[in-house]
């Protein structure tokens, strides 16, 4: 049967991130290769997921045959957990693994203190399910995985700098998933039911308003999203890779899934998406200080993210992985204030990394910014046609 | 029905009063212990929805026969929302944990755990 076997290949590897950690937390010796299986894992998966996806041109919920990776997969009864490892989430797990692995490489040699590869591996499994799960309680789970562990992760450098900021960062993510929580009670109370569809039949805005407060602020978008910034700009430099890449975007992938469920969002995502690039774009031209600059970027690329959602997992990955390259260097960067680059040169090395990486945020042609950029054009412009 | 109603004003009452607490609140500490406050309502909420068919446990002995069981069927709590809390209330017992431990680690620079003392160590 190869749909059996492509759903046994798909909850292997979604378990494998969490066993790896295990493992690793009693033969350190091993911890790297484990953690590079992991985000080798996730790539090649990725990988054939759009491969597959391409060759057949199916987008959702359908089985591939030839032991292809089945869509929908449907654990423990209607009530339980309910993942969908398609087209869509595709992206996004390309970019999870080719941030962790950026990550992991850059600290090949000499590894952050302390515990720092099983948490990646961790926030690396947690990630990845947010991205393929499609009902409300596992997405709850999965974003508290990603949100203890993120914690964890900001608080690896032992400063007093990074302990207010990963208290804020737990606190704040901690009460936004409450409040949303309430909003699954009250979608279970209406539908019977856990399932991201199963939203759309709620009436009243309650329980959709409080799924997007939590979705939005786990995201990063504009009000919400304005507490964010600090706790990248405040973290060691690894760790801001990964928050500024990929976290963010684990709330972005179920926002998403549920915008396409759920037709009276149509208007409002966009609408957010786009006040949350103006704002982002203000702060960081105003913003002199690198990582914060960079930071409010993050918040404004958010943006155009969830403008168009057919499109919104190729843009995350174009942002996601020059993002993570700007947070990488910038260790090496000559100051942290911007005012004291035209005093100081740049460290060899640096500079390269930089240009591509600026000038795939900012859309030049070969680049993967300017493809995502092109498709999002075209995503959006039909409707502005008929207007 | 009007006990549910009432139950869930009092559980919405300490809700908002939790979230009041989290925002207005300028000592760690306190901030914290309103968020658990938030947390345990949510968890009485989910109870009352699981309570709102009935209060019997949900369990089908074999000693006792279908008949007897299908006439009180209506009389059942519904089991799915007590066993999705019970998840959510390890993960809030654990982060309430952590909090704590960093809360401790933060009273060394300032023993008042005042809000205030550490936005200026968080920013520029």
């Amino acid at each position: 049967m190869p749909t059996l076997s492509g759903q046994a290949i798909a909850i292997g590897w979604l378990l494998l991130p969490f066993l790896a950690a295990f493992l690793s937390a009693l033969l350190p010796v091993l911890a790297r290769w484990l953690a590079l299986l992991c985000c080798a894992a996730t790539v090649f998966l990725a990988a054939a997921i759009a491969l597959g996806a391409l060759q057949l041109g199916a987008i959702t919920g359908e089985a591939l045959p030839g032991g292809a990776l089945p869509g929908a997969i449907a654990l423990l009864g209607p009530y339980g957990v309910s993942l969908r490892v398609d087209a869509f989430s595709a992206p996004f797990l390309l970019l999870n693994g080719l941030v962790g692995g950026a990550v992991l490489l850059d600290g090949w040699r000499q590894p952050p203190p302390g515990p720092f590869l099983p948490l990646l591996m961790v926030l690396h499994g947690g990630l990845n399910s947010a991205f393929v799960a499609t009902d409300l309680i596992s997405l709850y789970v999965t974003l508290e995985v990603v949100g203890v562990s993120a914690f964890l992760l900001i608080l690896i450098s032992r400063s007093e700098r990074t302990l207010w900021v990963a208290l804020r960062y737990l606190l704040i993510g901690n009460t936004v998933m409450t409040l949303y929580l309430i909003g699954t009670a009250v979608v279970y109370v209406q539908t019977g039911s856990f399932r991201l569809e199963a939203v759309a039949a709620t009436t009243g805005g309650a329980a959709l308003a409080l799924l997007l407060v939590g979705l939005l602020t786990k995201s990063g978008l504009f009000l919400s999203g304005l507490w964010l910034p600090l706790t990248h700009a405040e973290s060691p430099a690894v760790v801001s890779a990964l928050l500024s890449g990929v976290v963010v975007t684990s709330g972005i992938a179920p926002l998403l899934r549920l915008n396409e469920a759920v037709p009276a969002l149509h208007g409002v995502i966009p609408a957010i998406g786009l006040a949350s690039a103006a704002l982002g774009l203000l702060f960081a031209l105003v913003d002199g200080e690198v990582k914060r600059m960079l930071a409010w970027s993050t918040l404004s690329q958010m943006g155009l993210v969830v403008l168009a959602p057919a499109v919104g997992g190729i843009y995350a990955l174009g942002h996601g992985v020059a993002k993570a390259a700007l947070f990488l260097g910038a260790r090496r960067y000559p100051a942290r204030d911007l005012a004291g680059w035209k005093s100081r040169p740049l460290p060899p090395g640096v500079w390269g990394p930089l240009w591509i990486a600026s000038l795939s945020v900012a859309g030049l042609p070969p680049l993967l910014g300017f493809t995502a950029k092109y498709q999002l054009n075209k995503a959006i412009s039909p409707p502005c046609g008929r207007r | 029905m009007d006990a549910f109603r009432l139950l869930e004003l009092l559980i919405l009452a300490a809700l908002l009063t939790g979230y009041v607490g989290l925002l207005l609140r300028r000592n760690l500490f306190l901030k914290v212990l309103a968020m658990d406050v938030m947390g345990t309502s949510v968890v009485s909420l989910f109870v009352l929805v699981a309570a709102r068919s009935g209060l019997r446990s949900p369990i089908l002995s074999p000693t006792a026969g279908v008949r007897e069981a299908s006439a009180s069927l209506a009389a059942w709590a519904d089991p799915i929302p007590q066993a999705v809390i019970l998840t959510a209330i390890v993960i809030g017992l654990s982060i309430q944990a952590l909090l704590l431990v960093v809360i401790t680690r933060l009273s060394r620079i300032d023993p008042c755990l005042d809000l205030r003392s550490f936005d200026d160590v968080g920013g520029p």
